[in-house]
């Protein structure tokens, strides 16, 4: 969030009819994105109701007006002022600030982005139409598509990353190509891209990080032996289903936040909130189905790991870093207790970050403002491992073994969990040879360890 | 009529309270170095941020990894956890790494926190867009472009390496692995070996400091765009006040922290940065803007002579 009191950052004006008749950005911008025109009928809700009060006060006021702006929701502080020289009032913007609507970094399709960073094997710069203008990976298997990308920037990048099963003229709508299938030239692994765009309130995204990414690990690629045969599914939600139904409801979120968003022409208040409920459910159902997508592969016969020597001090402290941030806004306090040397475990490192990300961003969520969220790491023979604790309410004898159950919330809702994020987190755990338990009383917070196998070979 | 009397002890009240202020920065910064010094040593220390202790050990251990990679074997061998402790002590003593580190890890801070407040482009803010849809300015711009992608990616996954860090830090570096090889006469061929090879693999041109500084002559060194953080982004903005102050930009980075908001303001006056844009960029980074009001008083050439008088 950004303040900027004591400052005018914008001076707008009103006539006798509460039309706006001039406005600095970025209330122009505002005006524009909530479905209104310049000059024009006021078209910000609360802006319009207190320029009326104004006017027909004839006392001037200062407030807070809260507006929807795409996916960012505006908090500014505005003067009004009667007695302008055509009946209207002149309006002072004294502050101005932004920030994302539904933000939660716990959320699935987050926590998906999150490891995704770390995973790309190739990074792109895009401009505002898609446009590359800057590739970077450390990937040998890569290097010729990176220097492609290079040589032809100004180029869209589905020119050199053709997505599968799309035949639509490109460049479509970012929301529709996010999470994509994509065709790597000479590769034979899977591939898909996502795109994460970059947005000034009441602007279009002005650009884009693309990240390449492969579910498949580069050195089984490597070798000469031919590829394991897949082991069969045990159903269909991951598999078949998620590519299928992620692109729709992505229409649908994205459809629902222009309808919100009013981009698509004026509206009444009550039908734009219909809009954003629909808006909300969308993202959610995505949520879930990330989650359905990690549920299928986790559940799946033969499911494996790639495990490898990881410190989990390391794995640790990026998941500390990530969700640094949120934590912060609730006052909580992280206190990563870091051993004098690294714990070497044999496991996968997106693995171990994606739990430590649930169980981190579990305990954000739950714990009360101002308390602190405890991270330790223990190494005894046989067994190494990380303790995330909290100071939340903590958990009864019976609800410590149903935490763990698939669906299972506790009773909570509306919170945006699926209830499968612990599930989830366990069964990779088991995956990788290691254990997810947890020690709690009611009234005494919950503290989760991850254990895994040393590794003994370092 | 000027009351000049009124004036000049206006004048000196306004230098008095921004060279307190200043005195009082210098005592924070030096006591930053001291707990930066002992937090790389001590990972448990409590002086400092959590997330500016983690990340500037992150990134001495990677470190550390890197140049035991280069002495005792190659990329992905495992190393024993008293040998990479070894490295991260010896780092630790460089002051050149230590202050890069603090400074790097102050800036990513920094620019994530204007990503999230004021939706600030870490790689490409708008002044570099501007500059990359001028066919003159393009190559240099996607250049710093390109670099700022690396550096990027660098902190957002904690794992900093040789080629990292800006040619000059290289150097330093460089001059503790041959000191640490000099033990045994095996470690000392092999240091020089590492060395030479971090020198050839090093494509200055790629340097980000440089790039940022080639996109700043080309734009035109005294342009006031390149002054205001919201336009021309965190590095841009802070290699523009380091070269119009005759600063380190590794001196700059650290005046962005909160307790320095005055060796900020006073070194944007002393780049010539009109009183209510200096207070724009205090706004901008979150600081409260009062020292702004005394510096409508203070010559840009008087702000420079304060800042030369710190140092």
């Amino acid at each position: 969030m950004t303040s900027l009191v004591g400052t005018i950052l914008a001076h707008a004006s009103t006539d006798g009819q509460d039309r706006l008749t001039a406005a600095d950005e970025p209330l122009a911008g505002l005006q524009t994105a909530c479905g209104g025109e310049l000059p024009g009928a006021i078209a910000i809700p609360e802006l319009r109701d207190l320029v009326r009060a104004v006017r027909q006060s004839g006392l001037a006021l200062t407030k807070a007006v809260n507006a929807q702006d795409g996916a960012d929701a505006v908090v500014a502080w505005m003067n009004v002022e009667p007695g302008a020289p055509d009946g209207g009032c002149t309006i002072r913007v004294r502050s101005w600030q932004t920030s994302p609507v539904l933000a939660d970094d716990s959320s699935a399709a987050a926590r998906r982005r999150v490891i995704d960073r770390g995973m790309a094997e190739l990074q792109a710069y895009l401009d505002g139409g898609q446009r590359v203008l800057a590739a970077i990976t450390d990937s040998t298997e890569l290097a010729n598509l990176c220097a492609a990308m290079n040589a032809g920037a100004g180029t869209l990048w589905t020119d050199f990353l053709p997505p599968e099963n799309v035949h639509h003229h490109q460049p479509l709508h970012w929301r529709l190509l996010d999470d994509t299938r994509v065709s790597v030239p000479g590769s034979a692994r899977s591939w898909r891209v996502a795109l994460l765009p970059q947005m000034q309130p009441g602007h279009d995204a002005s650009g884009f990080e693309l990240l390449l990414l492969s579910d498949d690990p580069p050195q089984l690629f490597s070798q000469a032996a031919p590829p394991n045969p897949l082991p069969p599914r045990a159903n269909l939600i991951g598999g078949d289903l998620a590519p299928v139904l992620r692109q729709p409801i992505a229409r649908i979120v994205a459809n629902a936040e222009t309808i919100r968003t009013r981009l698509a022409g004026p509206l009444p208040d009550a039908y734009a909130d219909y809009a954003g409920e629909i808006a909300s459910a969308g993202k959610l159902l995505l949520d879930l189905l990330e989650d359905m997508s990690d549920l299928e592969v986790v559940e799946a016969e033969g499911f494996t790991t790639h495990p490898d020597s990881i410190d989990l001090a390391e794995v640790a402290q990026q998941a500390a870093g990530i969700l640094g941030v949120r934590a912060r806004e609730k006052a909580i306090a992280i206190d990563l207790d870091m051993p004098e040397h690294p714990v070497l475990a044999r496991a996968e490192f997106r693995r171990v970050l994606q739990i430590l990300l649930n169980l981190i961003g579990n305990a954000i969520r739950y714990a009360p403002a101002s308390s602190r969220i405890g991270i330790t790491l223990r190494s005894s023979g046989d067994r190494v491992g990380v303790v995330v604790s909290d100071q939340g309410p903590g958990l009864s004898a019976d609800d410590q073994h149903r935490i763990f159950e698939k669906f299972e919330r506790l009773g909570r809702s509306g919170d945006g969990g699926s209830g499968l994020g612990l599930y989830i987190s366990r069964r990779l755990a088991e995956a990788m040879g290691g254990a997810l338990t947890v020690e709690s009383a009611p009234g005494e917070g919950a503290a989760f360890l991850l254990a895994l196998p040393p590794d003994t070979d370092a | 009529m000027i009351d000049t009397a009124s004036h000049a002890a206006n004048l000196n009240d306004a230098e008095a309270v921004l060279l307190d202020a200043l005195a009082n920065a210098e005592r924070a910064s030096g006591a930053a170095r001291s707990f930066l010094a002992q937090a790389a040593r001590s990972p448990a220390s409590d002086d400092v941020s959590e997330e500016t202790r983690v990340r500037t050990y992150a990134a001495l251990a990677s470190l550390a990894v890197a140049v035991l990679d280069g002495l005792v074997g190659a990329a992905g061998a495992r190393h024993q956890p008293a040998e990479v402790d070894v490295v991260i002590r010896v780092l630790s003593e460089c002051p050149a790494l230590l202050e890069h580190l603090r400074a790097d890890v102050i800036e990513w801070q920094l620019t994530q926190r204007l990503h999230d407040t004021l939706a600030l482009d870490p790689v490409a803010p708008p002044l570099l867009q501007q500059l990359v849809a001028q066919p003159d300015h393009r190559a240099a711009a996607t250049a710093f472009l390109t670099a700022q992608m690396y550096w990027c990616r660098a902190h957002a996954r904690m794992n900093m390496t040789l080629g990292n860090l800006p040619y000059a830090v290289q150097n330093q570096v460089c001059g503790v692995i041959q000191a640490l090889g000099a033990s045994e006469p095996d470690l000392a061929d092999r240091a020089n070996i590492v060395c030479a090879d971090v020198r050839s693999a090093s494509d200055p041109a790629a340097d980000r400091e440089r790039c940022s500084a080639k996109v700043l002559e080309l734009l035109g060194l005294d342009a006031p765009a390149a002054l205001r953080v919201q336009e021309a982004g965190v590095a841009l903005f802070l290699t523009a006040l380091a070269r119009r102050t005759m600063q380190s930009r590794t001196a700059v980075a650290g005046w962005t922290d909160e307790a320095q908001a005055a060796r900020l303001a006073v070194s944007l006056r002393a780049a010539g940065t009109d009183p209510g844009d200096i207070r724009q960029q205090l706004l901008a980074l979150h600081f409260d803007d009062a020292l702004a009001e005394g510096l409508a008083q203070i010559a840009p050439q008087q702000a420079s002579d304060m800042l030369a008088d710190m140092t």
